[in-house]
């Protein structure tokens, strides 16, 4: 129980500065981060509406047709999110605030003029002006999943069998690169407008690949420099249009259904009693799931890498696969030309000495982690590793 | 046996930060019965959830209260999180961590001076939003909010701290541990602020489980509860101590807050010495499917944030139970049989925040 | 250290107070009830808590359908019931200290459908 406890904080505050600075007189300091004031770069600007729709309290709002980027201050509360999707980076937040005013108004901005803002010259044929417009293309890395579909605020993208861009209707504002979550997409200038048929060319150049599926097909060769032939698939059109779908081996095939529970994307469907294993090529997005958890090794998913050019992958593999390879390690269990790098062996290796990677098809053992205990040749599908 | 009398307390009263309304039934000075009543600043923020994107309505969560504010969006990331199976990195966590208790560390201190304010003692009530102030001049320079920082989103964090930074910030909370020795001198052992306090509005061990209080509230009766040692964020890691007591009254409530800021500002600098290097957000694929469910301790005491998924950006539910929530049937029992004067002070031990319990 | 899981068990209404005595005797809290709204009708889903531990159970309901309320075994549910009651319409029976739909006083028509 103490009387006076607060005398000593009360007699030092007596005698020290005051602690508040003298405002009006004296200027406020911000912090270099702090959240202030929302500004906007008008040379930036390209009015594709993403701080619009991403704006929690719906603050800002874009008229495309006046070319106006308009803001009601008063709702704003400071978030920065609109900072933080602007794919242009012409809005900051910066610190400080703004002076009082007298009444409520909502700002307007004129980004660009409104004929101008179309997108489309007037006059056919006539000269565009300003910077060419550019536009979105697709590499081989898309799964399409849609998300950039999602994120356009022109609705500009469409994803389904394939990938797909409205030119016209693109605003080039770059939040679909962002959103992507492979990295697959790239801005290209677009062909200008009166180059149509250049445009219509690059665009079935690009319908061909993606009716080829998302890679392009790579044939693989054996070591007499034959082609391998495709193994069977149930799908008809398999070899002429779905290069890299997962195929079947009906002869492993068990019609276990477990490649169906797998799918992430409810692509296989398998019917036990009327042994029939198919894959919807339209569903498909060539994950490798279904392959890596087949029990019996059924499945092989032809994935070639895009990195390594055609020949030289094709020596690659050939040298894996010439006989005494591995003639360093006899002892070890080796591999013969029928592997399908499914990586069974390795799943049950019970030293981990198995390195198995699909991708790039090579298969190698760690000569001081075997044991040789023969597992791996007991579980193999194909019955290509012996001892 | 005296007359009844209903006397109606709330919203608006001096002592009051929040818009609560109690209707006291009086015996002369004895409180009998006490109906709360809360609603007037309902705002439908969980409502809101439906129409926004999910990414987007971390900044609404985060303005369902203005004090424990980045706990609301730390919870509601964290519950999407989870629910998604999304690992976020480790110094996003730690990042997290460091402002949660941050948070926390200001928010005590304002409740702090409230109370103060409440039993009449201005000086004090001024000297610890002075310190207040040094805390809330961390979190603007860090974040850029001084309340609301806006560093959340799913996935991870935005905004880093560098080791300078970090390290000039736990300087500045040894100078504020050092000003708070002073100030809570005079809480805990003053004459006239222990006899506001010592004894007034008991909430027993057995009560506090019934009546499900939470937080500081089940602390003080005895109760070593404390949802960091669930381990979200990076608690896991750290070495979280739970200030407890066994008083029972809003003495001991005020205690187990004074204990917590000084064990906020040490898991502080915990966090500081072990923060790794590394990314701080990782990229969010997918739309949230399924459900879950995380308890966070905020500075009021334990919130359940609960998050609905169907595959679409724009999620089924999103529940809020805050910690006053809870707090509110235990504070309206322990009022039964104590005196009028009294009063203020029960309501502010629980630290009510009713902004954030009706959202 | 108790995990970060989130568990549902999917009980029948009948079995709701029976299990919270059970509960109850047992030295668990309330945690949080809370509704979502379904196609034909509600989920309430209610947790109980125990040290760090957590078990949540859900009660589907139809619209209209009586729930028995378990204000007399967890005097505290009467603010989660009331928020229920007058947010999402759910024909909670008997709680003490009801609020009959005017728990918050708000200018807009509820139950919100």
């Amino acid at each position: 129980m103490g009387l006076m406890t607060f005398a000593k904080v009360a007699v030092r505050n007596l005698f020290s500065k005051p602690y508040t600075t003298n405002y009006p007189y004296e200027p406020a300091v911000y912090p270099e981060r702090s959240r202030g004031r929302i500004l906007l770069d008008h040379s930036k600007c390209v009015l594709c509406g993403l701080c619009s729709t991403h704006c929690p309290t719906d603050t800002i709002f874009i008229d495309r047709k006046a070319g106006t980027w308009n803001m009601n201050r008063f709702d704003c509360v400071q978030c920065g999110n609109c900072v933080k999707v602007c794919p242009k980076s012409a809005l900051s937040i910066v610190p400080g605030y703004f002076t009082p005013n007298r009444e409520k108004l909502i700002e307007t901005n004129q980004i660009k003029a409104p004929a101008a803002f179309t997108g489309k010259t007037t006059e056919p044929g006539a000269i565009p002006t300003g910077p060419a417009m550019a536009v979105p293309v697709v590499s081989d890395a898309c799964i399409l999943c849609g998300a950039c579909a999602a994120q356009c605020p022109a609705g500009a993208i469409t994803v389904g069998d394939g990938w797909s861009v409205n030119a016209e209707a693109c605003l080039g504002c770059e939040g679909c690169i962002s959103t992507c979550p492979e990295n697959a997409l790239t801005m290209k200038s677009a062909v200008a407008p009166g180059h149509e048929a250049a445009m219509a060319a690059s665009d079935k150049e690009w319908g061909v690949q993606r009716k080829l599926g998302r890679r392009p097909y790579v044939p693989q060769f054996d070591k007499d420099g034959e082609e391998i032939p495709v193994p069977a698939c149930t799908l008809p059109d398999y070899v002429d249009e779905w290069a890299d779908l997962p195929v079947s081996t009906p002869e492993n095939c068990v019609y276990c259904g477990l490649c169906s529970k797998q799918c992430p994307k409810g692509a296989i469907v398998v019917d036990r009693k009327e042994k029939i294993w198919e894959v919807d090529n339209a569903e498909c997005i060539r994950c490798g799931i279904c392959v890596e958890n087949c029990p019996k090794g059924a499945l092989t998913l032809p994935d070639v890498t895009m990195d390594v050019p055609a020949e030289e992958e094709a020596d690659f593999i050939i040298a894996c696969l010439e006989p005494g390879y591995n003639d360093e390690f006899v002892d070890l269990p080796r591999k013969g030309d029928a592997c399908v790098y499914c990586s069974l062996c390795a799943k049950k290796c019970p030293a981990g000495a198995l390195t198995v990677d699909r991708k790039t098809k090579t298969w190698t053992v760690d000569n001081e982690l075997c044991v040789r205990c023969g597992v791996c040749a007991g579980v193999c599908p194909k019955k290509c590793i012996d001892l | 046996m005296s007359k009844k009398s209903v006397v109606p307390f709330g919203p608006q009263h001096p002592v009051l930060p929040e818009p609560l309304h109690l209707d006291l039934v009086l015996e002369d000075e004895k409180v009998v019965d006490v109906i709360p009543e809360i609603g007037f600043i309902h705002r439908g923020l969980e409502h809101l959830v439906d129409k926004r994107d999910f990414k987007d309505y971390v900044y609404v969560a985060e303005r369902i209260c203005g004090i424990c504010s980045f706990m609301h969006g730390m919870g509601y990331c964290e519950s999407i999180e989870y629910g998604m199976g999304i690992e976020i990195p480790n110094r996003a966590k730690y990042l997290r961590t460091i402002w949660a208790e941050m948070s926390r560390v200001h928010s005590h201190l304002l409740w702090l001076g409230l109370l103060a304010d409440g039993f009449g003692f201005e000086a004090l009530f001024n000297e610890c939003w002075r310190i207040r102030e040094d805390v809330l001049d961390i979190l603007e320079a860090s974040t850029g909010g001084r309340c609301i920082f806006s560093v959340n989103n799913v996935g991870g964090v935005i905004k880093d701290m560098d080791s300078a930074m970090l390290h000039g910030f736990v300087e500045k909370f040894d100078k504020i541990e050092r000003d708070l020795h002073d100030v809570v001198d005079t809480f805990l052992n003053d004459y006239t602020v222990k006899s506001r306090l010592v004894g007034v509005g008991n909430l027993t061990k057995q009560a506090a489980l019934g009546l499900g209080a939470c937080g500081p509230m089940a602390r003080a009766s005895g109760h070593a509860l404390d949802m960091r040692m669930l381990g979200y964020a990076a608690y896991g890691d750290l070495d979280v101590k739970i200030a407890t007591s066994e008083g029972c009254d809003c003495y001991a409530r005020t205690e187990v807050r004074i204990q917590e800021i000084f064990n906020a500002i040490d898991l502080i600098r915990q966090a500081v010495d072990k923060i790794p290097a590394g990314d701080l957000i990782v990229p969010v694929k997918g739309n949230p499917t399924g459900e879950f469910m995380v308890r966070m301790e905020q500075p009021r005491g334990e919130a359940c944030y609960y998050t609905k998924g169907n595959g679409t950006p724009y999620l089924d539910r999103f529940r809020v139970r805050t910690p006053t929530f809870a707090n509110i049937p235990a504070m309206a029992e322990i009022m039964k049989g104590c005196d009028v004067a009294d009063i203020p002070m029960i309501i502010l031990t629980i630290d009510p925040c009713v902004s954030c319990t009706e959202r | 250290m108790a995990k970060l899981t989130y568990k549902v068990d999917d009980i029948d209404i009948g079995e709701l107070m029976p299990r919270c005595a059970a509960y109850k005797g047992y030295g668990w809290r309330l945690c949080q009830i809370h509704s979502v709204r379904t196609k034909i009708g509600y989920e309430l889903t209610y947790s109980l808590a125990k040290d760090y531990e957590l078990h949540n159970f859900r009660v589907t309901v139809e619209e209209m359908e009586e729930v028995p309320s378990i204000t007399p075994i967890y005097a505290c549910a009467w603010m989660y019931e009331n928020e229920i009651a007058e947010l999402f319409g759910v024909n909670i029976e008997n709680i003490r200290l009801n609020y009959d739909r005017k728990l918050y006083k708000l200018n807009v028509q509820t139950p919100f459908k």
